[in-house]
């Protein structure tokens, strides 16, 4: 029988924004790996496990660099989850941002140039769940398999 | 960093040669754009097709230049990868930004303006 430890597969990197592009990139393509899931749903992970590390080293960390984020990949049946765990700051109201962004298209001054973040998040993953314990922030990310 | 400029007289082409405009690529861009920008010119075209990882912070810097070059301007996009045009759909600014498939029909397209202005 296969245990949890064996489904399971930990990547840890020092809070920067260089870093987060090859954490993405490695846990995207671990995922295309053991999920044999399409590449279409393989750049859709790949983007919002870099929104939300961009988000961790931004937010949480406030821009410092070397402190230290984990990666935590889990395969199930049908879904894979990705836990992002790190010691930064917790999340504002210590709840998950809601990712709502609404802006008129023919206004340019009103255009936002961020904040898309969350909403491809909420938007493109199955499930988005947000628990602060022990002292840390964990963001749980799941998927399913081509869903 | 990584944005290659070519002054045409009436417009300037502006090639990003990097692989990603993401959150670490975002800053420079935004600097090497807006040097980029010459008084008396108002057309751009930003070509897009070296790149293949696009996340919001590199997508906010994109939109920042379009703010950046103001209503008398314009910005024009070609080369994007399915990868790369499919954010820009998540996002809605597929309908903000005037998007062709190639730098070849950008520029045709200005030709042909340009030759009726004439």
């Amino acid at each position: 029988m296969l245990g949890a430890q064996e489904d399971q597969v930990r990547f840890s990197i020092e809070s920067s924004f260089e870093n987060v592009a090859v954490l993405a990139e490695e846990v995207s393509n671990l995922c295309k790996t053991r999920a044999r899931t399409n590449s279409d749903s393989i750049d859709t992970l790949r983007l919002c496990i870099a929104e939300a590390l961009n988000n961790i080293v931004e937010h949480a960390y406030e821009g410092v660099e070397g402190k230290p984020i984990f990666a935590d990949v889990r395969f199930k049946a049908d879904s894979y989850e990705v836990m992002l765990i790190d010691e930064g700051k917790p999340m504002p109201g210590g709840k998950l941002p809601s990712g709502a962004l609404d802006f008129e298209m023919d206004e340019l001054d009103d255009l936002p140039e961020g904040g898309f973040g969350w909403m491809l998040i909420h938007t493109q993953m199955d499930a988005v769940e947000y628990e602060r314990r022990d002292g840390c922030n964990v963001l749980r990310l799941e998927k399913s398999v081509d869903g | 960093m990584s944005l290659n400029v070519e002054d045409m007289g009436h417009l300037i082409v502006l090639t990003y040669t990097g692989r990603r405009l993401d959150a670490a690529a975002a800053p420079g861009f935004r600097e090497l754009a807006r040097e980029a920008v010459r008084e008396d010119c108002r057309v751009y075209i930003l070509d897009l097709s070296n790149l293949n990882f696009v996340d919001s912070t590199g997508i906010g810097a994109v939109v920042g230049f379009l703010k950046f070059l103001g209503r008398e301007r314009r910005l024009e996009l070609c080369g994007l990868s399915p990868t790369v045009q499919k954010v820009f759909r998540l996002t809605r600014l597929d309908k903000v930004f005037s998007i062709r498939t190639t730098r070849s029909k950008c520029l045709e397209t200005y030709e042909n303006l340009r030759r009726i202005a004439s």
